[in-house]
């Protein structure tokens, strides 16, 4: 009969409580995975979401854009645009290329006039941007040269523009002159974002170097085929020297995203502050629990330093029931969480309103991420020890005779 | 002249029970060879616990000397106490104090367990020796809680000799046993004190046990008021007596 053995016996010998506390462990657990699932769904999401719509895994630009201050990004263009395109197009787990032009310009229809933050884009290779936006109305543009524009669903509205009507976009060229085309709506296009909504329009590359006078685009959006390639793909075109050799420089989707680690790092915050107060409930419980553990087995405790326990045989004795405590809970929660997270899966989800900005809301789901399960398991089984050997250390130092006169 | 196993020196003990000091020892003095089989005898209160708790090493004097095989247990570290006690007394409690999720057989193995030693073929027929002595050999597997007082006091006698201890204490055994089983759980305790040559140390109230006792020490308001019988091979001892002179000097009345 070891101690280990015993302390088994000892945590069945009252096996209501012990089924008790460790419910509150398991809850504990599962809370706290749930939660983590859902901020790691939220976030996976959020993180697809940004590369998908319209940042891409990468950019690459002409060297100095990303320094160049307050100078016109129109003065950083990728003039090599045929050896950068190829170096790309030649790149493994590169899925596909998209050159793009910014055009900033006033938008007319004879008697309103709106500012737009225009977007010309290789319009017959761009998956990754119609993944951005939802086609409200329309169609979204097809040819490459022909004069058409698809508009922000507000911007729109401000225009009184529909399908079918024309609008004039004034812009300043490279030199300074002014310029401006008639262009037909073809499409209205919502990003779930007011401010982009009521700015954004799309146009083919063609029609935005015209309008700016240029012939090359200002940034290549590059998408890969796994977001977790992203590090080894560009490490291996710096590594291969071409970037310093065509006078480029790249940008990955984490570096732009600054939007992305704020809510990450809110996230975090968040789960850490959760962990904490869960974590606190739970030693407390433990805490209470092998107190009363404690208090009820006084004589018991009593009688075996008498007969030659050592103090430090009684924290191991109680220790070990701690650590059964949290084995156990442990392995309880874990697969708890595990279910709840697929129950909660099936039914699809869980609706989320539309959060600050945006007008649609989601479902999310539960994300499964199996070393957030081991670290909060750890530490949950690290609280319940650490919570059971506080007592543990008192009541080895309790005064033997006194223990025993115990009733 | 032999070593006297337990030896007491003008022993006080007190305690503070919040301002006021409560003297449950006063004054103690008396010396214990081995082998004896010692009654102490007093009235609830007199302090016949707090003695056996520090001729058990699990309790120090506030004044006097208390030395158990020459041992003081104040010059002892815990850990050096703890081996002291493991090896060398073992304790029967008024209210069993088995452990309650160990088996009979477990129960009485647990000290040799706590002193780390090697249980071999040999210790385990020891083991179902002394089972068999205290006559548990049909209850081996039963719990504390599927034995009756007198099954439990049996493995609590047998779980105090388990490991060759020179002194047996116990404390008020029989007091939560009826008369027939509590004299029979004395019976026990006696052949094996007379097996073994144990030195077996019993307070008690109970009249049943005093008349049987070897060796009567009788304690009032904490101090020695009678020590009758003590071993002295001078003296021509009439054991039947014992009861009655100690019982005559307690009360005072000149019998
Ligand atoms: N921890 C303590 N704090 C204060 N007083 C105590 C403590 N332990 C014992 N006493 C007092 O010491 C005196 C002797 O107590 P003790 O338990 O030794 O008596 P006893 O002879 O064993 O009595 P009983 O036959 O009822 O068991 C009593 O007056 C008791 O109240
Ligand atoms: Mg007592």
């Amino acid at each position: 009969m070891d101690q280990i053995k015993m302390s088994l016996r000892n945590l069945l010998r009252n096996y209501k409580r012990t089924v008790l506390t460790m419910s509150v462990l398991v809850l504990g657990i599962v809370g706290m995975l749930v939660y983590a699932g859902y901020i790691d769904f939220s976030m996976w999401g959020f993180r697809e979401q940004t590369i998908k719509g319209g940042l891409g895994h990468f950019r690459v630009y002409k060297k100095g854009y990303n320094s160049r201050g307050s100078e016109r990004s129109i003065n950083y263009l990728i003039e090599n645009e045929r050896e950068v395109y190829r170096l790309l197009m030649r790149t493994a787990h590169i899925r596909e290329v998209t050159p793009e032009l910014e055009v900033q310009g006033i938008l007319s229809n004879g008697e309103v006039s709106e500012i737009t933050l225009g977007r010309g884009y290789d319009v017959t290779s761009v998956s990754i941007i119609k993944d951005s936006f939802k086609v409200v109305e329309g169609e979204f543009i097809t040819d490459a040269d022909s004069y058409e524009i698809a508009l922000g669903s507000i911007l729109a509205e401000k225009l009184n523009a529909t399908i079918g009507s024309y609008l004039t976009i004034m812009t300043t060229t490279r030199q300074g002159g002014l310029n401006a085309i008639d262009l037909m709506v073809v499409g209205i296009i919502e990003t779930g974002i007011d401010e982009y909504d009521e700015r954004l329009s799309i146009m083919s590359i063609d029609i935005a170097q015209m309008l700016l006078d240029v012939n090359a685009p200002e940034r290549y959006v590059v998408m890969l085929d796994d977001t977790d390639a992203v590090d080894s793909v560009t490490a291996s075109l710096k590594d291969s020297g071409m970037v310093s050799e065509l006078g480029i420089e790249i940008r990955t989707w984490s570096e732009l995203a600054k939007f992305y680690h704020q809510v990450k790092e809110m996230n975090e915050t968040y789960f850490f502050i959760t962990q904490l107060i869960i974590l606190v409930i739970v030693a407390f419980s433990i805490v209470n629990t092998m107190r009363m553990v404690i208090y009820e087995r006084m004589r018991e405790i009593g009688t075996i330093r008498a007969i030659g326990m050592t103090r430090a045989g009684v924290v191991r004795m109680f220790f070990y029931e701690g650590v059964w405590l949290g084995v156990f809970s442990f392995i309880l929660g874990i697969v708890a969480a595990v279910g709840v997270a697929w129950v909660i899966n099936f039914f699809g989800g869980i609706y989320i309103a539309p959060p600050p900005g945006q007008s649609t809301g989601y479902h999310t789901m539960i994300r499964p991420d199996m070393i957030r399960y081991f670290q909060v398991g750890c530490i949950v089984m690290f609280s319940v020890i650490l919570g059971s050997l506080i007592p543990a250390f008192r009541a080895a130092r309790v005064k033997i005779d006194e223990s025993l006169r115990y009733i | 002249m032999e070593q006297n196993v337990i030896e007491l020196n003008d022993v006080f003990k007190e305690y503070m029970l919040g301002k006021t000091v409560v003297r449950a020892v006063n004054g103690v003095s008396f010396a214990i060879a081995p082998g004896e089989f010692t009654v102490i005898a007093g009235p609830s209160g007199s302090g016949k616990t707090t003695i056996l708790n520090m001729v058990g090493c699990i309790d120090d004097a506030t004044s006097g000397e208390v030395l158990v095989k020459g041992k003081n247990h104040r010059m002892m570290s815990d850990n050096e106490a703890s081996f002291f006690r493991n090896s060398t007394i073992g304790y029967v409690f008024q209210n069993f104090n088995l452990i309650p999720v160990l088996n009979t057989y477990e129960n009485i193995e647990y000290p040799l367990r706590i002193g780390g030693k090697r249980i071999d073929k040999s210790v385990k027929i020891k083991i179902m020796n002394l089972i068999e002595e205290v006559g548990l050999t049909d209850f081996i597997k039963h719990r504390p809680d599927k034995l009756s007082g007198g099954q439990r006091q049996r493995v609590a006698v047998a779980r105090a000799l388990v490991n060759n201890p020179d002194i047996v204490i116990a404390d008020e055994p029989t007091a939560n046993l009826d008369y027939n089983t509590g004299s029979e759980i004395i019976s026990i305790m006696q052949r094996l004190n007379e097996l073994y040559g144990t030195t077996f140390v019993i307070s008690t109230h109970s009249e049943m046990i005093m008349k049987r006792a070897r060796r009567i020490i009788s304690i009032i308001d904490g101090k020695v008021q009678s020590d009758i019988g003590e071993c002295d091979e001078n003296k021509n001892q009439n054991y039947d007596n014992i009861f009655n002179e100690s019982l005559c000097s307690v009360t005072g009345t000149g019998c």
